[in-house]
This record gives structure tokens, C-alpha cells and sequence, in this order.
């Protein structure tokens, strides 16, 4: 890797270096996490993290993960958007509309012994403990774009597990063909969904079962090397990185195996904007944005978007 | 003649109808006469805004049984176009300002409730956190659906201890007040800002989960809004 880059001067400097070196030097960093006094869950993923050595690279030709050494993709694109942008730049209408205060509403969330109702077209419907399932998976780290229907996106160090693991686990009968993710309903934690009530919350997001089993659908319970912010979808999230930002579920307590695709909360919101696929393909115009251009967290220019988010030669088997 | 004995009787029945009398029975008819006394308003399931519970004294006060329905509403004002969400004659009026609302409950000879009363009502004389009940059954009422599935018949489902239909789900029900904290809760925090612009709203709508339609919970919305969701029912002082 080339060494560290004097950022230019309206980038967020101290951080991004701070953020440059925790993701190069998880060793020096999760040694320093026990200091931090970090909660229970962050210690688990410990032993995780430090056998991390798969970084998913994005313009790979190859379909599968490949070792860190072959990692063209951070090498194109620079060093990972800086935490200090991804963490206070957020859509999570939960906690309101207001982007750059989501962070501070979302503290409220209580993420201690937080758990995944499991139903539908499944052997066994239970209810999962998250804390004993991470410990049951080999987590990793992936770093992938995320693009915004709005058109911003941010490349992001996730932690975490292929979601086709935990479906394995699950046992979904013959008869599921889709996977419906839902978020937590609150409104006295999450006051936007007390403002915005006339919302049909929860949030609700699906996958068809090749996308949910694709080996790049992830789950992620950390990013940047630590347990996920409140405000970026703790305790964990869904990221599908060739679709837009909104396809990738945040806090999810639901998992339901179902035989039709769900109606996604923005389907049910604005169905003329909004449809299930929701793949980033720049030559369509999504919502009320044109996708043919896109601005990365903390830069000023302008970028042509990739179709798919630059994950075609891995994901575009599933549309043809 | 037969022409001349038709435009007779049209005449005479619109006159009968509009005859104060005649008006009083059918008040009388679609509406619950809810007693004096107390209750206790307010929810300690809920947030700052729903606190403290706190008894409330309200004199005795007519409501409606049911929402106002789309042909009734469309007597008052024929251009109303009806929600896609509540299409048919008798599904709740929807896609009305708080201003409709107000002016329709007027032109029936009444108001609409003031939220107390409201509550009250939709408590039910056991003074149930449901209108169906002390907890969530939807069974019992039009909530937690799809957003697709829309709003149901304003005479669904039974009644609660009022005859009262569908205080618990169907549509949100415009109530008379502006949006406050509790009087009882400012004696606390005296200089917090008792001014809105905002009216309540309660009872949730058929798409929302339960604790929408917990008929304690509080809701605001700017009064010149309409939505697929919304609508109301009227309150008249009792004579």
C-alpha cells in the first residue's frame, strides 16, 4: 500500500488519517479497544478481526472475495471515505430527516441483548440472540461502495458476514423465494417515527433468494473496525452494495422467508419512484435524481457511476 | 301534476330535513351520549407528551358513532374526491384538512372533539388503553394491515362500551386542540413553550401498528394537510 496522502485542505485531515491508519493497523488499534472499555459485543469480534485478510475488490474480474494483496479496488478509488463524513452524514428517518443529526438522535437506540425474530416459510421460526450468533460466525471485513439513490456515496470498511451464511443456518424451505428484512418500531426512541407517523414504519426492505445467497449480500455488525455506529444501522444491517444506499435494511429485528416480494417501505411510500429492484444502473433515471453521476462524501467533483456500482462482472449473471 | 306533486314532496322532505327537530333525532341517532365525569388522560406508555396520566373532568358531551363518511361528507362538499385508500360510500371521508373538518362538524351543528373528550371516549367507560380493549388484537380492529389493503367501512368491527366505531384504527381522527404539553406537566417545566401550530391527531389508521392506535398516544400535523389516512368524526355539546 502507498503511504499516507496529504489530504487536501477542505478534507477532514486529522480523521482521515485516523481512519487510514485504524483500517491498516487493526493490530495497534484493537489493542487499544480494550482501554476504550468497549462493550461486550466489540470484544467478541475481536479474535474475528484479527484474522481478517478478506477485502472484497470491487473491478475484480474474479466473482469471488480475493486476498488483500489483490485488492486493485482500494488502489482506484483512494483510501476509504473518511468515518468522520459516513458517521455524521446520514439517512435514517427514524431518528429524523435532518442528515447531520442523526447521530446524536440515535444514541437513544438501546442496542444491548438485541434480537432477530425469525419467521415465515422457515423450518424453524424462532427468535435469535445477536450476540450468540456472531459468535457462531467467522467474521470479515469487506470494504464496498455505497451509493446513495441520492447521489452521494462513500466507500466503507464493513465487518461482518456473507447473509448467505446465516440463511444456511436458517434453513428457509423450497418455497421461499424472497427474504423481508424490517427495522425496529419505537417511536418513543425514534422520534421520527413519532413526527413522521402518516410513514408505514417499520421500514421494510427484501431481497429476492439469488441476491440474498449472492456471495456479496453482507451483513455487518462493525465498520471502520469497531461495532457499527447507532446512526450507520446498529447492532446490524444489511449492505448490498450494487443496489442503492435505501436497499440496505439498518437495524434489522425481522427476518421473514416469504413467496412474493415484499412491498419495500419506499415502494409503499412513493411507488412511482421507487420499485423493488432498485440497482444502480446510471443510464436510468431513479426516483427524482439522474444516476448517470455521482459525488463521493468529501469531494467536490463530479463522478460517472458504474452500473451496478461498479459490481457488474460479479452480480449481473442474476438479471440476464 | 304528477310533476307538480313530485317537486311537493322534494320540498317538503328538504325542509323537514333542515328543521332543527328533525336534525336533533338524527344527532341523536349516529351519536354516543358520553357522561359527566372523570377519567384519566394520558399514557404512561408513552413519551414526555403523554405524560402524566392525570384525571380530566368533562361534562356530558354527544360524539359521533362512526368516522364521517365519504357521502356524507359529499353532501357538504360535492367536489370532494375521495382517497384512493377509502373509496367506498360509506369508508371514512379522507384527504380533509383540519379547516374541512372543522367546517363540516359546524355545518352538522356541532364541533369537533376537543382531544380530552376525544380520549375519553375512545377509552371507553373501563377506560381501556384500545378502544376494542386493554391490549392489541387485530381481530378486532383495522390496523397493522398494508398500506394497500385501505380503510374499511366506517360501521366495522364492534363497537366499544360507547357504541363508538373505530376509535382505535381505520383512520387518524382530527381532534379540535392545538398541539401542547399537558397543563399538568408545564406546572414542572413552567416556561416551556405551550404555543403550536400544530393540530392533534389520535387513534392511528389501518396501516399502522399498535402503538398508533393506542388511544392514549398523541400526534400533531400541520392543519392545512391532508392525507389518504386522515379523517374525523364530530363532537356536540349534549342538550
Amino acid at each position: 500500500m502507498s503511504g499516507i496522502k496529504i489530504p487536501p485542505a477542505w478534507d477532514i485531515c486529522e480523521n482521515d488519517v485516523t481512519s487510514e491508519e485504524v483500517y491498516l493497523n487493526r493490530r495497534k488499534f484493537l489493542g487499544n479497544m480494550g482501554k476504550l472499555g468497549v462493550n461486550a459485543l466489540a470484544l467478541y469480534m475481536l479474535p474475528n478481526f484479527l484474522a481478517l485478510n478478506k477485502v472484497f475488490a470491487a473491478n475484480s474480474t474474479s466473482a469471488e472475495l480475493t486476498s488483500q494483496a489483490e485488492n486493485n479496488f482500494m488502489d482506484l478509488e483512494g483510501r476509504s471515505t473518511s468515518e468522520t463524513l459516513v458517521s455524521r452524514y446520514n439517512n435514517f428517518y427514524e431518528f429524523g430527516t435532518n442528515k447531520g443529526n442523526v447521530w446524536l438522535h440515535a444514541k437513544k437506540l438501546p442496542l444491548e441483548a438485541w434480537t432477530i425474530k425469525v419467521e415465515g416459510l422457515v423450518n424453524k421460526p424462532r427468535v435469535l440472540d445477536l450476540n450468540k450468533l456472531i459468535k457462531k460466525m467467522s467474521l470479515e471485513q469487506r470494504v464496498y461502495r455505497l451509493r446513495c439513490v441520492e447521489t452521494w456515496s462513500a466507500i466503507i470498511p464493513w465487518s461482518g458476514f456473507p447473509l448467505r451464511e446465516l440463511i444456511k443456518l436458517l434453513e428457509p424451505l423450497s418455497s421461499a423465494r424472497y427474504i423481508k428484512f424490517k427495522t425496529f418500531v419505537d417511536p418513543n426512541i425514534a422520534f421520527g417515527q413519532k413526527e413522521r407517523f402518516w410513514e408505514p414504519w417499520p421500514y421494510v426492505e427484501g431481497l429476492s433468494m439469488p441476491e440474498a445467497m449472492h456471495s456479496l449480500t453482507f451483513l455487518a455488525v462493525g465498520m471502520y473496525g469497531h461495532q457499527l455506529n447507532p446512526q450507520n444501522g446498529a447492532p446490524i444491517r444489511l449492505v448490498v452494495p450494487w443496489k442503492y444506499g435505501f436497499k440496505s435494511i439498518k437495524s434489522i429485528d425481522s427476518i421473514e422467508f416469504v413467496k412474493d416480494p415484499p412491498k419495500t417501505f419506499w415502494q409503499t411510500v412513493s411507488p412511482l419512484e421507487y420499485d423493488f429492484w432498485a440497482n444502480v444502473e446510471p443510464a436510468v433515471p431513479y426516483a427524482r435524481w439522474d444516476q448517470r453521476f455521482e459525488i463521493f462524501l468529501g469531494k467536490t467533483k463530479k463522478k460517472k457511476t458504474k452500473l451496478y456500482n461498479g459490481y457488474a462482472p460479479q452480480v449481473i449473471k442474476l438479471y440476464s | 301534476m304528477r310533476k307538480s306533486k313530485k317537486i311537493f314532496w322534494a320540498l317538503l322532505v328538504s325542509l323537514l330535513l333542515e328543521n332543527p327537530l328533525v336534525q336533533a333525532v338524527q344527532i341523536e341517532k349516529s351519536t354516543s351520549l358520553i357522561p359527566a365525569g372523570e377519567f384519566l388522560m394520558g399514557t404512561e406508555e408513552g413519551a414526555e407528551i403523554e405524560r402524566p396520566v392525570h384525571k380530566v373532568y368533562l361534562k356530558e358531551y354527544r360524539i359521533s358513532r362512526f368516522e364521517v363518511s365519504n357521502i356524507e361528507f359529499e353532501k357538504f362538499q360535492p367536489s370532494h374526491i375521495r382517497s384512493a385508500s377509502s373509496t367506498c360510500d360509506h369508508c371514512p371521508v379522507t384527504m380533509v384538512t383540519w379547516f374541512e373538518a372543522s367546517s363540516y362538524c359546524k355545518y352538522k351543528g356541532g364541533r369537533l372533539p376537543i382531544e380530552a373528550e376525544w380520549e375519553k371516549a375512545g377509552r371507553g367507560p373501563n377506560g381501556h388503553s384500545y378502544s376494542f380493549g386493554a391490549n392489541p388484537d387485530q381481530s378486532k380492529s383495522n390496523y397493522g394491515r398494508d398500506f394497500q389493503t385501505g380503510a374499511k367501512n366506517v360501521n366495522s368491527f364492534q363497537p366499544n362500551g360507547f357504541g363508538l366505531y373505530n376509535m382505535s384504527g381505520n383512520v387518524w381522527e382530527w381532534v379540535n386542540d392545538w398541539f401542547a404539553f399537558y397543563a399538568v406537566a408545564d406546572l414542572e417545566k413552567p416556561k416551556r413553550l405551550r404555543i403550536s401550530n400544530e393540530k392533534i391527531l389520535r387513534g392511528g389508521s389501518w396501516y399502522n401498528s399498535a402503538f398508533y392506535v393506542n388511544v392514549g398516544m398523541r400526534f400533531k400535523l400541520s392543519p392545512d394537510i391532508k392525507l389518504n389516512s386522515i379523517g374525523f368524526r364530530c363532537a356536540w355539546d349534549a342538550q
